[in-house]
């Protein structure tokens, strides 16, 4: 079960904030109850953002920004709970669904449509919609990323207008949530039209009509985009009012707007910043759980032919230098106090995670026993070589991550000590994916978000991610970690579930085809007049409807915002 | 004058589209996908990854592409920006006029208080002010353009709270606003890339100023002009440094790549919605549609600069059109 995200009180983070991480005090859930009451309502939130959304027609949104714009403004059948289980559909709330109901073979799921559901220009929504969303989503011609996830979905079937019947090709742990996570329902009245070839190009992708807690207002590029709290619908009304979003492409002046008072939120504080936000009684940061980790992958073949790598390639030596290395001086080095110490290649928060997995320990003795027993032994010059070969190898990272950089050097550092000579590498991160994806390079520094769901791990470790094209570009490949995780991700019981994970976690964390090194905690920089509610580890935004300004607290751009919005 | 400008015309068009080209295949050359980022998840289908690059014109060989970009070039078709999605005419059209805004009055206040700063330092060389003054404009031309803009905006916007942080509106104001109050949200948005740009500008242009005068000012004709007992402030007034705007027109003329190269850190810096940032996003982006655009548009604007000073330079100066005539006869 993940860590509530907490907020951290200002004055006490500077001297706390290790101890404070570690210890899970309170819910995320901050707001009272009755943060809904109608006095409670109202206010803007300005949120300052470096990024910018591709587009805002769902089928084709492929940045992280544009799902976040359209998580306000599109509703799914059922959205994931606090806890992020993916497996059944335990913990997750209804949306469009107000209720949902099994068949009795598991085979298909009726959802019930919540009556009083409006599109924002005041239409109803229906199971129609529904059957059209999901035809829409995997209709080649709309060439939609998100269409393969839904390859389990044989149809939609509409029972009335307030039931869509979704029937699956075979029985799965995560059926729901491939039926309502991947999909955002989509208004057939306004895209049955439209030429799914270029979807891009229609109106549709820039000014987008939903039936979320929150109504499109406008986007002007490069300066802003605005959402209002949609009232047509008296259904999940937002608490607040209007939500801003002002773009500054660079993440310092992005910051510089949120620290100067001219917006509110601003969502990845960097650690050197953290003491000036604490320090601001206007200000103050929200710590949690990602579903982040980094590491130092290792690619195990040379290059990208299926040739061992002659480091890399002997399991010994990989787990010598997993044991050289102080990841914890690592994660200071990239995070401060800011993350902690990963355990293996997955999150503490997510729903397969074994918080009980021993990693190898940092113990530069044995692993320089392990090297010399490897033949790769010491010189005149402290460094080591084997048959003439010194134990040399490039650090492959992108010089956009300031933080990759800084871990990129202390490992070069820590691995000297030990008689290894370490290159740093740096590319800007177009030439950095490009080099991962050619699989051309030693060791990466890389990081994952990692999907809510189960199965993602294949992809990322597997031996499917490992075929070109893949994500797995270190080429780890293991019949007793993949069968681990197929058996675990077609598991319905969670014990069964985690048992086979735990196993799963093992067996990689023991075969070290990477250094797992840190798994960083979020770090929102809030207004302190805020009342966020519900922020969760792979979305901070999730609960952005329910969040308050208490009225006594509220800034002359909060009254601007009832004008606004009413 | 008017066939010298001609074959000037014809040289920028050649220019610009052997530019444009040279650009079209090396970012294609550069390492980097535009679709790396968007769609390097595993779980999407090769067809899915093959139909977007057909979409944008990215499929089939390099030489297809640029056949394919020239034709529709020609029908002023510049293609579509895979990282804002939309066509590349309308990302250009939408930042050019906010570049246009800030480059525009960079250039008009920096060339007003660099000259006025030059001819100064020229009537008064070798003084303690003339000397201070060259200190200041050797500093502004010796700093990094980005780090001018950051330190420009933690004290303006940071320290002082005097000016918003960046951006070229208010994000909350109101659709209704006035004229007035719409203006004065610019000016103030405006207040600091435009202090930083011009004063990227100041120093080089009062320096070349000072050195033109001077240099005007020991000629012959000065000297016999003063000698046959014309007033030394009309002397320096109508005939010193109307003589020496010659090299500003040329020097205005170059300033086009400079404000485009700087306007991609500052407005980067401001998040000024211009074309700088535009360019540099598209880069960053591998959109390659974008990137050609883009170059393509800022080699017009700097030909186009270029030829302007060239006749602005022939209008300001007869031996100029003379020297044309006479090659021709």
């Amino acid at each position: 079960m993940p860590e509530p995200t907490r907020l951290v009180p200002r004055r006490a983070v500077l001297a706390c904030l290790p101890a404070a991480i570690a210890l899970a005090a309170c819910r995320g859930d901050a707001a009272p109850d009755a943060a809904t009451a109608t006095d409670a309502r109202g206010g803007t939130v300005v949120v300052s953002t470096p990024a910018e959304p591709d587009n805002l027609a769902p089928p084709i949104t492929t940045s992280q920004f544009g799902k976040q714009v359209e998580d306000l403004v599109f509703e799914r059948l059922a959205d994931l709970g606090p806890t992020l289980n993916t497996v059944g559909d335990a913990g997750f709330e209804p949306r469009l669904a107000r209720s949902w109901t099994w068949s009795a073979d598991s085979l298909s799921i009726a959802f019930t449509l919540d009556p009083a559901a409006r599109w924002h220009d005041g239409r109803p929504v229906r199971a129609s919609d529904v059957r059209f969303t999901w035809r829409f989503y995997t209709d080649p011609a709309t060439a939609s990323p998100t269409a393969s996830l839904l390859a389990n979905i044989d149809s939609v079937t509409v029972r009335d207008s307030l039931t869509a019947v979704v029937w699956f090709a075979r029985r799965a742990p995560e059926q729901f949530f491939e039926a309502t996570y991947q999909m955002h329902v989509l208004p057939e009245h306004l895209l049955a039209g439209a030429d799914r070839a270029r979807l891009g190009a229609s109106p549709f992708a820039r000014r987008p009509i939903g039936s979320g807690p929150f109504r499109f207002v406008e986007w002007v590029p490069g300066q802003r985009l605005a959402l209002v709290a949609d009232t047509t619908g008296g259904r999940r009304r937002a608490t607040l009012d209007r939500v801003v979003y002002a773009f500054a492409p660079d993440p310092m002046t992005a910051y510089q707007r949120f620290a100067s008072g001219e917006a509110d939120v601003y969502e990845a504080v960097r650690p050197d910043k953290v003491g000036e936000v604490t320090a601001n009684p206007a200000l103050r940061l929200a710590v949690g759980p990602t579903l982040t980790y980094h590491f130092l992958g290792f690619n195990l073949h040379r290059d990208a032919s299926d040739a061992p790598h002659p480091i890399f390639g002997d399991r010994t030596v990989r787990r010598a230098l997993s044991m050289a290395v102080d990841r914890a001086a690592v994660v200071r080095a990239m995070f401060d106090t800011l993350a902690v110490v990963a355990l293996g290649p997955f999150p503490r928060a997510a729903a397969t995670a074994d918080t009980s997995l021993v990693p190898l320990p940092f113990a530069p003795d044995s692993a320089a026993r392990l090297l010399d027993a490897a033949g790769w032994v010491r010189g005149a010059d402290g460094m080591r070589a084997r048959n003439g070969v010194p134990l040399a190898f490039a650090i492959t990272v992108p010089v956009s991550s300031a933080s990759r950089v800084r871990a990129a050097i202390v490992l070069q550092e820590q691995l000297r000590r030990a008689g290894v000579a370490v290159t740093v590498e740096q590319l800007d991160f177009p030439t950095f994916l490009a080099r991962l994806d050619a699989r051309r390079y030693d060791a990466v520094l890389a990081g994952w978000s990692a999907d809510p769901g189960t199965a993602a791990v294949r992809q990322s470790w597997g031996a499917r991610g490992a075929r070109a094209g893949g994500e797995n570009t270190g080429r780890y490949v293991s019949t007793v970690f993949d069968a681990h995780v197929d058996s675990g991700v077609a598991a319905f019981d969670a014990a069964a579930m985690h048992a086979h994970f735990a196993a799963a976690w093992r067996r990689i964390v023991d075969d070290a085809p990477a250094i797992w090194l840190a798994e960083p905690r979020t770090t929102i920089g809030l207004h302190a007049r805020l009342r966020p509610v519900g922020i969760r580890p792979d979305a901070w935004w999730a609960g952005l409807h329910r969040w308050s300004i208490a009225p006594g607290q509220r800034l002359a751009r909060d009254g601007a915002a009832v004008t606004a919005a009413r | 004058m008017t066939r010298l400008l001609l074959a000037r015309l014809a040289q920028g068009i050649a220019v610009v589209l052997l530019v444009a080209s040279a650009v079209f295949v090396l970012v294609r050359l550069a390492p980097g996908d535009p679709f790396a980022t968007a769609l390097d998840d595993a779980t999407v289908d090769m067809a899915v990854r093959a139909q977007w690059r057909a979409a944008y014109g990215l499929d089939g060989s390099i030489g297809t592409q640029y056949v394919r970009w020239l034709g529709a070039l020609l029908q002023g078709d510049l293609g579509w920006s895979t990282s804002r999605q939309l066509p590349v005419t309308t990302a250009i059209a939408d930042a050019l006029p906010w570049t246009l805004a800030l480059a525009g009055t960079a250039t008009v206040l920096a060339f007003a208080i660099g000259m006025a700063t030059g001819a100064w330092q020229a009537r008064h060389r070798d003084t303690t002010g003339d000397r201070a003054v060259t200190a200041f404009s050797v500093a502004t031309v010796a700093l990094p353009d980005f780090w001018l803009a950051l330190v420009v905006l933690l004290a303006g916007a940071g320290w002082w709270h005097v000016f918003p942080v960046g951006g070229a509106t208010d994000p909350l104001l109101d659709a209704d606003a006035s004229p007035t109050t719409r203006t004065l949200d610019l000016l103030r948005h405006l207040a600091l890339p435009l202090a930083t740009l011009t004063l990227t500008m100041i120093g080089s242009i009062a320096r070349l100023q000072r050195a033109a005068i001077l240099d005007q000012a020991s000629a012959e004709w000065a000297r016999t002009a003063l000698a046959k007992g014309v007033a030394p402030g009309r002397v320096w007034r109508a005939h010193v440094w109307r003589t020496a705007l010659v090299p500003m027109a040329t020097l205005a003329g170059l300033a086009l790549p400079h404000l485009l190269g700087a306007g991609v850190f500052i407005e980067h810096v401001f998040a000024w919605p211009g074309f700088g940032g535009l360019a540099a996003g598209a880069i960053a982006a591998r959109d390659y549609h974008l990137v050609t655009g883009c170059t393509l548009v800022a080699t017009v604007l700097v030909v186009a600069g270029t030829w302007l000073a060239d006749a602005t330079s022939a209008w300001l100066d007869p031996r100029l059109r003379a020297a044309t005539s006479e090659s021709r006869a």
